[in-house]
């Protein structure tokens, strides 16, 4: 090409004289901002507000099921005037559906992806923002968008989508499903998709080209692995459910018929609305990795931080993940066992499903080397890592049970799945999140998060969290189907009445207990104890700079010598961490 | 442009393929599972698209890509005027072949045949309209550097060019096997 | 930085207090608030159920345990087993749920165990490994296989025996002892056609039900499924495996009942608004009950025809 420089092929160095001029005014400080950190903290207020909404949308859910036909506390008379204040049928199914679409598109994607992928990208490698500041900004702003729309569609007239967040046809076609609800549900999700594949190209040109100079791939915090695999697998994917939304639009809006079949399609040719659940579940799938792959990263980092030891077999942890990623849209198909796959099908998924648990439990293995024969500081940042450690585990041994057929079978759409799910995507994931806002709060804001208050915050979150997914798996067994308003019209599921008032107590206390979090949020930004560079100790390249760092992050970008895990090297004797930056020296005895 | 950004763009490109791939092969995989799924294809008293207009659709497509092609060659060997030109025959058969889809689509509705009527022609629609969309896109970007060679070539970046001609071939590329899904 | 505290007697001291207090504090809390519950459960459940439970069909068929005395493994155990196959998937259901437990309680007690040990106190040191020592690697590679063997491979191995032995083994359509069934869900019922005395299904001697599906003891019941709008899930709980009925697709399924009772059947899969109320009732009879039953019907169904009532006319070709 025509490219006359000199200079290696190291990029930093081509940009060491790029130093954006600070933003001045309110707009492009804080609205239209380019700044990686003002977009991660965008994305972070959005999915906490969206994480408010649903989780609210839970506490109404488990409502009906604890306290079948009473009014709901509070509110329920103003938003249920018509019923006196009892949450009707109709209106449940919206719940559970919004809940869950809410849950995962707009509160832990963009908070552990959009928020922390954004804070911690640039600075964890070594570089002044992401590779594409403008697609950046437009990432967040069409989420935004997207969470426009779906607010809106709270309020049309035959209400919100009501079709469950998988939305399979037919329920899902306007004739059973009539209204703008589920349509403008399907165009908030497409701008949505469309904003996270702007991010993963993001993510992914930033961690392929910005990579401080000696940095390779093998000195990334496991952090940054993850996010990196995330956005391959949002990249690849995302286009897939797309593709399933825009037929199942065309279906709804324009009277296609890729869905429908012959028996009720008026043309005589047959749609299949089983092709929707094979397109829905290629993207669904990997979905679930998508949104847990960065907590696995950040929880691998964690647990060398604070058990100040290198994180043990890194290289496995990181190659673990990448055949997971790997592999993840080949295990689809344990979804659709219950739709008459043919047996070879069957027995392929079951056996794919059932090998992906391997590389799982090479890093489970790999994290509890990391705190054998550790040095554990319990801090905030730390209980949530080993909590996600914990409840993932939980989670993850009961994949087994419906990753084989048989049992798959019988545990289809009861709460089985629910209590599976939600420990392995809902719980680790916001645990995992967690961990990221008590570990990266001080760099952001330049404040600690208050310990004692986080503490707290843990194990009340933790222990009913636990009690109410364990007690959900219980009724699955017990034959409690799921998406249910009443499951007392059945004689055999009447016993099952006071579980659902031991699960929806301990759900009020975990939903109070995130105010004390929120709490601790709004007063330790302004009134925290003052954070300093290096509050945790931690050789990562964030560390080296101030806190909050200044918008360019790196007045010079930095050389890396280490990887990030040199904890406790026993050729130093001053301190048992080492930066990243330090010169190779530092580790030899004498 | 630096090597750095040069390589940015490469990858923005690349990546950005790689998920447009990822779109259209899940609309082919969905029209060969329709097609696998019924006995009669296209069904009873349905008409295929003119296999005619197609290859000749594609004849379009292809010769636009080789006229960019040529002209990215020239751009790089310095023959300014060779560059121009033939940017401006593939721009042109950009439009001929939009015009072509257009007149396909035609022929299946001059016989009633829409969107909505059934499960082929929906699909076929699907097909066609998705990619004639991004082909606008592609439109766009060799707008950019047909104006560009024409009233300021010297701010014309190599890579610039390189990555519309990448997008270019690329939808030659989907178009051709869109074609085969749907012909054979 | 973050302080970290030197240890004296006293803190130390202090810390084991905070811990059992807060371990009192805890046990107490969570015994308070059962027995709350208890205290409102047991006046309010029976109102409740009374209340909520406003079908009069619930009450004809009384099939729910009996809530006096019972057990927590009673209470929460799923109904009963009447299929040949249900003890099977049971069996692999409780070998996973056991061998799976097994390992969480070894990562549980890992993490606690570890956890306490190898805390940051004044004088202990981390040991600087990366994990790539050769023993090292050995035991976390003996741990994986450990776990393959013992819960994977089962599990495949089990899945291929059930699946060749009962979930694809479907019976025989010719032969006169199995019950053939077609099974219809709509929006919100349940409806069941048998093919009548003379063995043909849409013709007029077919039996159609709605809600409730009637079989013989001991013998295979053989259905096809093929819902009439929307995605349903065929599902009997005592049976314990299920199917989903899907608008324009034929889904396969049989099973049997080795006991006579009412049971009930749910709905599996999100329906609509009243998915939550679509049940119908499994009655097992004994083989002669159901003979005279199905020749009863079967007549009485012939004689009724009524070629004009186009809501009758759902079927489709049975096939093999």
């Amino acid at each position: 090409m025509a490219s006359t420089t000199h200079h290696s092929d190291n990029v930093q160095t081509a940009h060491d004289d790029h130093i954006h001029e600070l933003p001045t005014s309110f707009i492009s400080k804080y609205i239209i901002s380019y700044d990686h950190k003002v977009i991660a903290k965008q994305f972070l207020w959005f999915g906490i507000f969206w994480a408010f909404i649903g989780a609210l949308m839970s506490v109404m859910i488990r409502w009906c099921l604890a306290a079948p036909g009473q009014p709901f506390p509070i509110i329920g008379h103003f938003i249920f005037p018509h019923t006196d204040g009892v949450i009707p049928p109709d209106v449940y199914t919206m719940l559970f559906t919004m809940h869950g679409t809410i849950m995962i598109f707009f509160a832990v994607t963009p908070i552990l992806i959009g928020c922390f992928g954004n804070f911690c990208i640039p600075l964890l490698i070594g570089a002044r923002d992401m590779i594409f500041p403008w697609l950046n900004m437009a990432s967040f702003w069409v989420t935004f968008a997207g969470g426009v729309v779906m607010f809106t569609s709270l309020f049309v007239p035959m209400g919100a989508s009501a079709v469950g967040w998988t939305s399979y046809p037919t329920l899902a076609h306007s004739q059973w499903s009539p209204g703008l609800g589920h349509t403008l549900w399907l165009v908030s999700l497409f701008l949505v998709g469309n904003a996270s594949i702007m991010g993963a190209i993001n993510y992914i040109a930033t961690i392929i080209r910005l990579r401080a100079p000696g940095m390779s791939f093998w000195d990334m915090p496991l952090t940054v692995w993850g996010l990196f695999l995330t956005a391959v697998l949002n990249a690849l994917f995302i286009p897939v459910l797309a593709a399933g939304f825009m037929l199942l639009f065309l279906d709804r809006v324009f009277g296609t018929q890729f869905f429908l079949a012959a028996a009720i399609s008026q043309t005589g040719t047959q749609g299949d609305p089983i092709l929707y659940q094979h397109l829905f579940w290629i993207f669904g799938h990997p979905e679930v990795y998508i949104v847990i792959l960065p907590a696995w990263g950040m929880v691998s980092d964690l647990l060398s931080f604070f058990a100040r030891k290198p994180a043990f077999g890194y290289k496995k942890t990181a190659l673990s993940m990448t055949a997971i990623t790997v592999l993840s849209a080949l295990v689809y198909g344990h979804h659709m066992f219950t739709t008459g796959l043919s047996p070879l099908l069957t027995s392929a998924f079951t056996t794919l499903t059932l090998l992906i648990s391997i590389p799982s439990g090479i890093f489970f293995l790999n994290w509890l080397g990391t705190i054998w024969r550790g040095s554990i500081r319990f801090h905030t940042p730390m209980l949530f890592a080993l909590g996600t450690v914990f409840t993932f585990g939980l989670g993850g041994l009961t994949g087994l049970h419906l990753g084989a057929a048989s049992t798959n079978m019988l545990l289809h759409n009861t709460y089985f799945v629910v209590g599976h799910f939600h420990f392995t995507m809902a719980v680790a994931a916001l645990l995992g999140g967690f961990a990221a806002t008590y570990y990266w709060f001080p760099k952001m804001f330049g404040r600690l998060l208050d310990e004692r208050m986080g503490k707290v915050h843990f194990w009340f979150s933790i222990v009913p969290i636990v009690f109410i997914f364990t007690g959900q798996m219980v009724a699955g067994y017990a034959g409690m189907h799921r998406r249910i308003y009443n499951p007392y019209e059945y004689n055999y599921l009447q016993d099952l009445l006071p579980l659902n008032q031991y699960i929806g107590i301990a759900v009020a206390i975990v939903f109070f207990a995130q105010f004390l979090f929120l709490g601790n949020i709004i007063y330790s930004m302004k009134k925290g104890k003052v954070a300093g560079d290096n509050p945790w100790e931690v050789g990562t390249l964030e560390w080296t700079i101030s806190s909050p760092p200044p918008h360019y992050n790196f007045a010079e970008i930095p050389v890396v010598k280490h990887g990030p895990h040199e904890f406790s090297h026993p050729g130093r004797s001053d301190r048992d961490w080492t930066s990243q930056i330090e010169p190779e020296g530092v580790l030899s005895k004498g | 442009m630096s090597k750095h950004r040069q390589r940015s763009a490469q990858l923005f490109a690349l990546i950005a393929m790689a998920s447009f791939g990822m779109l259209f092969g899940t609309f082919l995989l969905s029209f060969l599972l329709a097609e696998a799924r019924n006995a009669v294809w296209p069904p009873i008293g349905v008409q295929p698209i003119n296999s005619v207009y197609a290859i000749f659709a594609t004849g379009i497509i292809a010769a636009s890509s080789l006229l960019y092609w040529n002209a990215e060659t020239s751009l790089y060997a310095g023959n300014a005027k060779n560059a121009r030109w033939s940017t401006l025959g593939a721009w042109l058969l950009a439009w001929a072949f939009i015009a072509s889809q257009y007149v396909t689509l035609g022929g299946l509705w001059a016989q009633g045949q829409s969107l909505s009527s059934d499960i082929y022609s929906g699909s076929v629609h699907v097909l066609i309209g998705l990619h004639v969309i991004h082909l606008v896109g592609g439109l766009g970007g060799l707008t950019y550097v047909l104006a560009k060679l024409f009233f300021s070539p010297n701010t014309l970046s190599q890579t610039a060019a390189q990555i519309v001609g990448w997008f270019w071939h690329f939808l030659g590329a989907l178009w051709v096997l869109i074609f085969l899904v749907m012909v054979l | 930085m973050i302080q970290h505290r030197t240890n004296t007697n006293n803190i130390k001291k202090s810390k084991v207090v905070k811990t059992l207090l807060l371990s009192a504090l805890f046990i107490g809390g969570v015994g308070g608030v059962i027995g709350l519950r208890e205290q409102v459960a047991s006046a309010q459940t029976t109102e409740t159920l009374h209340q909520i439970s406003k079908d009069p069909s619930a009450q004809t068929h009384a099939v729910g345990k009996n809530p006096e005395n019972q057990s927590f493994f009673d209470r929460y155990a799923p109904p009963e087993v009447i299929s040949s196959y249900g003890d099977d998937v049971e069996w692999l259901f409780r070998y996973t749920s056991w061998a799976g437990f097994a390992y969480f309680l070894v990562l549980a007690g890992a993490l606690g165990w570890l956890s306490w040990r190898y805390r940051d106190r004044p004088g202990h040191k981390a040991h600087y490994t990366h994990g790539d020592a050769k023993n090292e690697k050995g035991v976390t590679l003996s741990l994986d296989i450990l776990f393959f063997l013992t819960l994977d491979i089962v599990l495949v191995t089990f899945t291929f025996i059930h699946a060749k032995s009962f979930i694809w083994k479907l019976p025989d359509s010719n032969d006169p002892k199995v019950v053939k069934v077609m099974v219809m869900p709509q929006q919100w019922v349940w409806n069941f056609r048998y093919a009548g005395e003379d063995g043909q299904f849409n013709t007029a001697d077919d039996i159609v039900t709605v809600n409730e599906l009637v079989v013989p003891k001991g013998r295979q019941v053989y259905t096809q499924i093929m819902s009439r709008d929307v995605i349903h899930g065929f599902f009997i709980p005592n049976v314990r495996l299920q199917m989903d009925a899907i608008p324009g697709v034929v889904t396969k399924f049989w099973f049997d009942a080795n006991k006579t009772g009412d049971y009930e059947i749910v709905c599996a899969h999100l329906c609509g608004t009243s998915h939550y109320k679509m049940k119908a009732f499994l009655k097992v009879l004994e083989n002669e009950d159901y003979e005279s039953w199905y020749q009863e019907h079967s007549t009485w169904a012939a004689a009724k025809y009524d070629p004009e009532d186009k809501l009758l006319q759902w079927g489709w070709n049975w096939g093999l």
